[in-house]
């Protein structure tokens, strides 16, 4: 992407949907008066309170989180913690299956984004890359998927499981949502921006057909696995209709289950222990984010941008 | 954006001299046959075997499920009619349910695109720090449904949360929020009014909250996209500021505001995580959405002709109103590119 | 080297996730207390602990007897340990796994029932309302057992109800469950002060009903209390409605889809519907059936009709004396009349252990047994020869009632019809609650009734 040195942004006239998130475009030239440091500072408090605003249900969860649990109501509620019952986050295991309910989401997590890295590879290579009768539409019924909701499947997915046996089990979770629409729509996107020169290149050198996927164009699409892995992980951490309909017995529950679940045991009585399960269950999310920020800007871009 | 390439092969030019030289006997070019021709059906077959049978035939399923005799707990696939289409043209529940999701679809997208561009306009104009500021608005996208269900259902419980700060600030009359069974008057449509249940209020806000980030990094991408050049030029022509908002970048923006309407809205017609955790179908279904009505008849009163029908009807809402934004979208996309 | 470490990783999550479900050891189950949603029992020391986890089906040993409910409230769940300790002193060979799921804001009892019965894996035996939940679903999937055989064997057939064993029993003849308790629907809770404070006496028919609102009205206090929160209170109260605008014949007409639902009978139960809800607190959405009974409590509002967990509401929670701070009848014109409310336990085909569920189904039929379990809960034995006295005086008057009077099964409860009826008469009052329309919710009525039961 081309940059003009002197303003510093893209000399072009037109918005450019492509341009990818800097980090920190530098700042832009402008006459330092009064009107424009009020500006500026204006808009700083605004933020600053936008930010107020978008934090405060989760400090809010924290902090209550944080209380003795019969109390969670009756006082006035604090915005920042002054007991600290850290006893609660103890509680969470005691009172459910919470740390089974951790170690399930992740294989199941874990699993279904291993499954779908190689399911949208292999079909996003094929629609970008290789020449067949029907591409369009193929990819065309492909994409059309991703509108489904869930809930005209369910049903006979859910039959088909339980004829397999695999009601009530992680397999049920695992295995269906292998094949992925929304990947496979990622993985070309980013299969397509590799140059087509690279496969001729491969072949004349004798390379076979599968070689040129698994030694040319799959490591250059690492950026878009990851971007792949990063949204379904994200997508699949959170789900909670499959699992409501397909496990029943509390120690196959997957955390957003969990969650409900003890929610449903706690109530009205100790919402400080729910909330504890509810920030436990933010952690693994916020580290995760943390660490891919940059990944899931990126997925947003392409997802959102291109479809 | 462009890919680093790292060479992995000699250099062309070396290659083709060598070629040119090369006697029989030297690699030529791999032509693909056998096994190798039918590469890109191998490639393809698992994702689009399965897509095709567990989706597309699973909904064939579905529909024939809609107009069979599945009523109750034993199964049967004996044809009956389309009874519970029309069954549901006249069901409150349903009505109700497609009223709000609708209603809900508006407000929270609108909500979710005001807030995001108000958002991207002030990180704009703020450079400093705007890793942190995109970063905090951006972080609930990455949360449970289900949590913010929970977390907000407490917030806006009309005996908790909010209510109690409002009543400290001494506000009278505090909102009663989800559990309010007030419909903004509207007017009255058959069996139901078609208006605005105060109820979903509470949920477009926690709905809200959370994907606003969503619309404000599509919009901070386009706003960093419009060239310092563009407004130099009008300010030079004598636009104020908000005349540059206005007249200038806004219309810039249409493709990221179709963009945002298309992904959150069709998100949005199927929700069910939220509402189920936050607020149930509540008092009168006022906030009922097709999603979670074909749950509970499906799966607690076993009525699978219902639930198949109200998926059904779920499935042609999406795709009636995303598929044409979508098929203008990539007209559009494809006529710049090309 | 990376791939391979990400392929390796990738093989053991797999491998992980199959065999997930025969995880042996889990520590964390062994803390949990005895009031959540399983309680094992590990004085049994033939079998090894290790090896077993008691929610997990799979690892069930086969002398367990799993006990499949949704009794997880205070006073319930105390019975049912109080019944599992009775049938442990009796039968110390069977290990009992107790398998109460709490229904609430999360996951619905009857849909994991559903699930596991779908997927061939039933408990050991479960909770079931007695009437068309257990007959139109299991029964007609052919996934029970008939107990004719233990009925014969402990003279069962003279001790319960004719009537109540009706509701378990199908045209042929086989009887598929045993009732351990009654509650009954058709109550009007009064605050006793409001009545007497105004020289008033509860209505017993529904013209003194509007005469006593009326007069309570005037007075201040809100006469009846309402709490739709969660829209079954409003089916129980159009039940109980129901029945004395049609009487019991009718109303079991109705429901065997005898009789025709646009009656004018029936249109007359909604209009009497539709006055009593002129007379409801303002903010009946926002309650939920306690919030609803303490305003009877308090004496904010002087009736509220509710089945008698209310009672076990009142007496337990709020400590309040029958008679003295709260008193009951009969709904207006269901005097005579007793809507049934009947929790059972059944025998699935393919229990994992026969032998150990027969015998717990003894101990729920016997009469020490439901001496034991009625009380805690705050219901009433479903035995016609249990001791009268160990119940409260509320208890006491219910038992007396339910020995007498005409029995009939509730709606709003899973047992009069099966839940696609239930479910679709509860969009009928929501509805009704709206719109006001009776023509259109006994149409309605009359569908559904094509529907699903004929």
């Amino acid at each position: 992407m081309a940059v003009d040195a002197l303003t510093s942004r893209p000399a072009s006239s037109d918005v450019t949907p492509d341009a990818g998130l800097p980090d920190s475009p530098p700042p832009r030239e402008r006459r330092r008066g009064p009107r424009q440091l009020l500006s500026h500072y204006g808009s700083l408090a605004l933020l600053l309170f936008a930010a107020a605003v978008m934090l405060a249900p989760l400090l809010w969860a924290v902090s209550t989180s944080l209380r003795v649990p019969a109390e969670s109501f009756t006082l006035p509620p604090q915005w920042l913690p002054t007991d600290f019952v850290w006893e609660n986050y103890l509680a969470v295991f005691e009172v459910s299956q919470f740390a089974r309910y951790l170690t399930n989401n992740i294989i199941v997590t874990v699993a279904i984004v291993l499954g779908q890295m190689a399911t949208a590879s292999l079909a996003g290579y094929a629609f970008a890359k290789l020449e067949f009768p029907g591409r369009k539409l193929l990819f065309g019924l492909v994409l059309a998927t991703i509108m489904v909701p869930i809930q005209v499947t369910i049903v006979p997915v859910f039959i088909l499981i339980t004829q397999i046996g695999w009601a009530d089990t992680l397999l049920s979770l695992i295995v269906p949502a292998w094949p992925t629409a929304f990947g496979t729509f990622l993985m070309r996107q980013y299969f397509k921006t590799v140059p087509d020169e690279l496969a001729e290149a491969a072949s004349i050198d004798g390379a076979g057909q599968w070689q040129i996927f698994y030694r040319v164009y799959l490591p250059l699409a690492k950026p878009g696995l990851a971007v792949v892995a990063i949204l379904a992980f994200n997508y699949h951490w959170n789900e909670f209709f499959r699992p409501l309909v397909f496990l029943s017995s509390p120690e196959n529950f997957t955390l957003p289950l969990g969650l409900v679940n003890l929610q449903g045991y706690m109530g009205t009585g100790s919402i400080s222990i729910v909330l504890a399960g509810i920030v436990i269950s933010l952690i693994p999310v916020l580290v995760i984010f943390i660490i891919a920020q940059r990944f899931v800007i990126e997925g947003l871009m392409r997802g959102g941008l291109k479809g | 954006m462009s890919v680093e390439v790292t060479p992995q092969l000699p250099v062309e030019g070396h290659k083709e001299s060598a070629l040119e030289r090369a006697p029989v006997g030297r690699k030529r070019r791999h032509t693909p046959k056998g096994v190798e021709r039918a590469m890109p059906l191998l490639l393809l077959l698992p994702s689009v075997i399965a897509i095709g049978v567990f989706v597309y035939g699973f909904i064939a399923w579905t529909g024939w499920v809609s107009v069979s005799n599945w009523t109750t707990f034993v199964q049967d696939m004996s044809y009956r009619g389309f009874t519970e289409y029309t069954r549901l043209l006249s069901d409150f529940r349903f009505l109700s349910g497609l009223r709000n999701v609708i209603v809900f679809t508006i407000l929270f997208v609108g909500m979710c695109a005001l807030v995001g561009l108000l958002l991207a306009i002030l990180l704009d104009r703020q450079p400093w720090g705007q890793p942190i500021w995109r970063n905090l608005f951006l972080f609930p996208l990455a949360i449970s449904f289900v949590v913010t269900g929970v977390v907000w259902q407490w917030l806006l419980n009309p005996s908790a949360g909010v209510n109690i700060l409002l009543d400290q600030l001494g506000v009278e009359n505090l909102p009663m929020w989800y559990v309010s069974t007030e419909i903004i008057p509207g007017w009255q449509w058959g069996q139901i009014e078609v208006a605005i249940p105060v109820a979903l209020v509470a949920v477009v806000l926690a709905a809200g909250w959370q994907m606003s980030g969503f619309a404000m990094a599509i919009y901070l991408a386009g706003l960093q996209g419009v060239s310092e050049d563009l407004r130099e030029a009008a300010r030079v022509d004598g636009a104020t500021e908000l005349d540059i908002y206005r007249r200038v970048i806004l219309p810039l923006l249409r493709p990221m505001t179709i963009t945002i309407v298309i992904v959150l809205g069709h998100i949005s017609l199927k929700t069910f995580d939220l509402i189920f955790v936050m607020t149930g179908s509540g008092t009168g279904y006022v906030t009922d959405v097709p999603a979670v009505y074909m749950y509970e008849a499906t799966f607690r009163a076993n009525q699978f002709a219902r639930g198949a029908a109200i998926s059904v009807v779920l499935l042609i809402l999406v795709v009636a109103l995303m598929a044409p934004a979508v098929w203008a979208r990539n007209k559009t996309e494809e006529g710049a590119r090309e | 080297m990376r791939k391979s470490l990400l392929a390796l990783f990738g093989v053991l999550v797999l491998l992980m996730a199959a065999c997930a479900e025969d995880e042996a050891d889990d520590p964390i189950a062994d803390l949990e207390d005895d009031d959540t949603d399983e309680a094992v029992d590990d004085d049994d020391d033939e079998v090894d602990d290790d090896a077993v986890d008691p929610e997990d089906p799979d690892t069930i040993p086969d002398d367990a007897v799993e006990i499949f409910s949704w009794w997880t409230g205070a006073g319930e769940e105390a019975g049912l340990l109080a019944l599992i300790d009775i049938f442990e002193e009796r039968h110390p060979e069977y290990e009992v796994v107790n398998s109460a799921v709490a229904g609430g804001a999360g996951t619905d009892a009857q849909a994991v029932l559903t699930s596991r019965m779908q997927a061939g894996d039933p408990p050991g035996t479960f909770q079931i309302h007695a009437g068309r939940a257990l007959l139109d679903q299991w029964v007609a999937a052919d996934a029970m057992e008939p107990l004719n055989f233990l009925y014969d064997e402990e003279g069962w057939w003279d001790v319960f109800p004719e009537t109540l064993l009706d509701l378990t029993t199908d045209e042929e003849g086989n009887i598929y469950s045993v009732p351990v308790n009654v509650h009954r629907s058709n109550v009007m809770f009064t605050n006793v002060a409001a009545f007497e404070d105004n020289g008033l006496e509860p209505p017993e028919t529904f013209d003194d009903f509007v005469e006593v609102a009326d007069e309570l009205e005037a007075a201040g206090v809100t006469p009846l209390a309402l709490g739709d929160n969660e829209s079954w209170t409003l089916l129980h109260t159009w039940e109980t409605v129901l029945l004395g605008a049609v009487g019991p014949e009718m109303y079991n007409d109705l429901f065997a889809g005898d009789a025709d639902w646009e009656s004018p009978e029936v249109v007359e139960s909604f209009e009497t519907l539709d006055t009593m809800l002129g007379y409801i607190n303002e903010d009946h959405a926002a309650r939920n059936w306690q919030d609803a009974a303490q305003l009877v409590a308090e004496g904010d509002a002087a009736m509220n009709i509710m089945g008698d967990w209310a009672a076990g509401y009142f007496a337990t929670d709020l400590e309040l004396e029958p008679n003295v701070d709260f008193g009951w009848v009969a709904t207006p014109n269901t005097g005579g009349h007793f809507i049934t409310v009947v929790d059972t336990f059944g025998l699935p085909e393919g229990a994992p252990n026969r032998e150990g569920t027969i015998d717990w189904l003894r101990v729920l039929g016997s009469d020490e047994g439901q001496e034991v379990f009625n009380p805690l809960k705050g219901s009433i034995a479903a035995r016609t020869d249990v001791d009268v006295e160990v119940f409260n005086e509320y208890g006491q008057s219910t038992y007396e009632d339910f020995q007498d009077d005409v029995l009939v099964p509730s709606l709003a409860h899973n047992s009069a019809a099966p839940p696609n009826f239930t479910e679709e008469s509860m969009t009928v009052v929501v509805e009704f609650m709206s719109r006001r329309d009776a023509d259109a919710a006994v149409t309605a009525l009359e569908q559904a009734a094509n529907d699903y039961l004929r």
